[in-house]
């Protein structure tokens, strides 16, 4: 009789315990569907506008090597590389992009190499970074920059 | 009842807690199956599409308003916009040069915040070529491009 209780007391508790799992498993499937699909569209967007800030870094780069450039295409690698920084800390006060990461701040400091090459100049900007946030997702991109500039021409160079 | 009785039963009961959880997961089974073929895919709304960013990081001659040309990302001509230092005319007919084929776009300048990168949209645009959209004094952008 007594085993017969404990039976149904067992058993009653198992089918409650199964429900109670059953009903956990089913709405943490339902509500783990939608937070994993705007988590995936916040981190589309924070890598897509790193991507785009990476890109503008590489635009701007070459539009202040080639301004650089047309200035003193003649100059030694030592006064190409101050002209250079000049023209940058004209564009960093006039248009400067939030997005730009480090970029001026580098060629503030002077932290990057010109060496001529005949009637080239290859500038190398390394340990560059851009970043970009949506929601509570954040995104870093680290680049180096490398470009040759020369007479009608920036290409970007082997490093 | 004592405490042997009870699990003597609970070890008796425990093919059934087995098959519970068998069905539970059959069922789950089921339910995923069930959403991944019956939901409709979900469509991503963006603000820049691919070739809107390009367009944006095209380097383009502005004419500025000291008479002097000079090359800058479109980006930047924007906030050279917002700042006078290009006048709209002359920022309209630079972009125009950027077209391509027959396409229309908007250019929105909606924000004047630090943050301009994000405030500046391209979109497709209603009629006529490179209109002026002034709402309350205030320049919100450009549409050029047969639309």
């Amino acid at each position: 009789m007594l085993n017969k209780k404990s039976q149904e007391i067992v058993f009653g508790m198992l089918v409650i315990f199964a429900i109670v799992l059953c009903s956990v498993a089913i709405y943490s499937f339902f509500t783990f569907g939608k937070n994993t699909s705007a988590n995936s569209d916040s981190i589309f967007e924070a890598s897509r506008d790193a991507e785009f800030n990476k890109q503008y870094d590489f635009a701007q780069t070459k539009i202040l090597a080639r301004r650089t450039f047309s200035k003193c295409s003649t100059c030694s690698s030592e006064e190409f590389k101050e002209i250079f920084k000049q023209t940058s800390l004209e564009t960093e006060n006039l248009y400067k992009f939030a997005g730009a990461g480090n970029l001026y701040g580098k060629i503030r400091a002077g932290e990057f190499d010109v060496v001529k090459e005949e009637s080239q100049f290859r500038i190398k900007i390394d340990g560059l970074f851009v970043q970009a946030e949506k929601d509570f997702n954040k995104i870093t991109k680290n680049f180096d920059i490398c470009l040759r500039v020369g007479e009608n021409s920036v290409r970007i160079c082997q490093q | 009842m004592n405490r042997k009785s009870v699990l003597g039963a609970g070890i008796e009961a425990f093919p059934v807690l087995i098959i519970l959880v068998f069905i539970m997961a059959l069922f789950i089974t089921i339910s995923m199956g069930a959403s991944v073929f019956l939901e409709k895919p979900e469509t991503k709304k963006l603000s820049f599409t691919p070739v809107e960013e390009n367009l944006l990081l095209q380097t383009v001659k502005f004419k500025m308003k000291d008479n002097t040309e000079r090359e800058m990302i479109v980006l930047d001509a924007a906030k050279a916009l917002m700042i006078n230092k290009i006048d709209a005319n002359n920022f309209a007919a630079a972009l125009e040069t950027l077209r391509e084929g027959n396409k229309c776009y908007f250019l929105g300048l909606k924000d004047l915040s630090i943050q301009y990168a994000t405030s500046v949209q391209f979109g497709p645009g209603p009629e006529k070529n490179l209109q002026v959209l002034v709402v309350d004094n205030l320049m919100l952008g450009y549409y050029y491009g047969p639309c």
